[in-house]
């Protein structure tokens, strides 16, 4: 649904990955003597670092400005996790610069909703446009039971459905994810 | 009126347009589809995100409490100091604690480089602007129906592997192999219509009643 979000995870996982697995590695390779025995015999907190943090003031607020950073970075990340990319119109150019027209994209996908509802076999429907009001994406989940004909269910989705909401957005492409969901229950013994 | 004249040409390339882009073998499409559909890694993300603002968020209020003259000592930081001072980084507390740090950061790595395998099967298309994708059960569910409408093949049960689907079918005895032969080439076309974006091979195996 949210591609955004999932580039924005994948860029944050691997950073915190890599610091996380080289400050374990590194205390790793302390503890095991990768860097003498000598390093490995001293303690965690030795007396140079408590020495280090007494004699430069900078010390702790730097460590303090990097600990609000990762707060920060923390929240955001959170934020973005519950972010939806959904626009609330589209705006329809009519080529010619003369004028534009803001369709709000709840008419839109109603009228698709209730395109693909009409289908046979269809018991919900729920679509959601994205992107850029100006280059829409669309986002469609159906939910069908087992009277629905899964081809043909393909088919009506893809040609008059979706090439009727391009026809009504003006536009030559609308890049489209399509979620098609069996959802089982108790229809089949009632009407078969 | 000008708006008119202005929409016509464009409606009429979209006529050309509406029958689908064609794009060769469908590798561009394939890739769209596939990539639609990849795992966001939102439950590890959550993870990292929430122990990075909770650890932050702590560190940055003992800093500047401390800094400020009133420690707020939400953890033991006396305690923490004391311990550190004592145990060597040979200390099998120390190597625990740092061996989990890396596994931790191993598992965010690993999240955030690998892409994942969707878990909603991607369909193969035309059109590189429409990427479909149908739930594994789903798949499974037509398969099995599929299966079923073989004459004596009865109670379908369909399996997905990576790159395998296992029909399993109810069969009386002595029509097995014409049966599964039948199961297979029954599902291996409702699978070539269908166009999963991964390419299945069809496994039948038969059960007979009394077995």
């Amino acid at each position: 649904m949210d591609r955004h979000a999932a580039r924005l995870n994948r860029v944050l996982l691997v950073l915190t990955g890599v610091l996380l697995a080289g400050a374990g590695g590194i205390g790793l390779a302390l503890g095991l003597r990768a860097f003498g025995a000598s390093r490995a015999h001293e303690p965690v907190l030795s007396r140079a670092t408590r020495h280090f943090a007494a004699v430069h003031s900078w010390y702790w607020p730097a460590i303090g400005a990097g600990a609000v950073v990762a707060a920060i970075v923390g929240i955001a990340w959170l934020l973005a996790q519950g972010r939806s990319d959904g626009i609330t119109g589209v705006v329809l150019d009519d080529g010619d610069g003369t004028g534009r027209t803001i369709v709000p994209a709840g008419t839109l996908v109603t009228a698709l909703q209730d395109d693909v509802q009409r289908l046979p076999g269809v018991r919900a429907v729920r679509a959601r446009l994205t992107g850029k009001p100006s280059a829409p994406r669309l986002c469609l989940n159906v939910a069908y039971d087992r009277r629905a004909d899964l081809l043909e269910l393909r088919r009506s989705i893809q040609a008059p459905a979706l090439a009727r909401l391009r026809g009504s957005l003006e536009v030559e492409r609308l890049p489209a994810v399509v979620r098609l969901r069996l959802v089982t229950g108790d229809e089949r013994r009632t009407v078969e | 009126m000008t708006t008119h004249a202005g929409r016509l040409p464009k409606s009429t390339s979209r006529a050309a347009v509406d029958a689908g882009v064609p794009v060769g073998k469908g590798t561009r499409a394939a890739r769209v589809a596939r990539s639609a559909f990849r795992p966001r890694r939102i439950v590890t993300s959550l993870v990292a995100a929430v122990a990075l603002t909770a650890g932050g968020t702590i560190a940055a209020i003992e800093v500047f409490s401390a800094l400020g003259g009133h420690p707020a000592r939400l953890v033991p930081y006396d305690r923490a100091v004391r311990w550190a001072e004592r145990s060597s980084w040979q200390n099998w507390a120390v190597l625990a604690i740092c061996a989990a740090v890396a596994l931790l950061g191993l598992w965010f790595l690993l999240a955030g480089l690998l892409p994942g395998r969707p878990r909603v099967v991607p369909l193969r298309g035309d059109n590189r602007d429409l990427a479909m994708a149908l739930t594994r059960g789903g798949l499974c569910n037509t398969l099995a129906s599929v299966a079923e409408s073989v004459p004596g093949a009865s109670q379908a049960h369909v399996t997905l592997g990576r790159h395998r689907v296992r029909v399993s079918v109810h069969c009386p005895s002595h029509e097995v192999d014409a049966v599964k032969e039948q199961v297979r080439a029954a599902v291996q076309e409702r699978l070539d219509e269908i166009r999963p974006l991964t390419r299945y091979r069809v496994a039948v195996r038969a059960r007979t009643r009394q077995g």
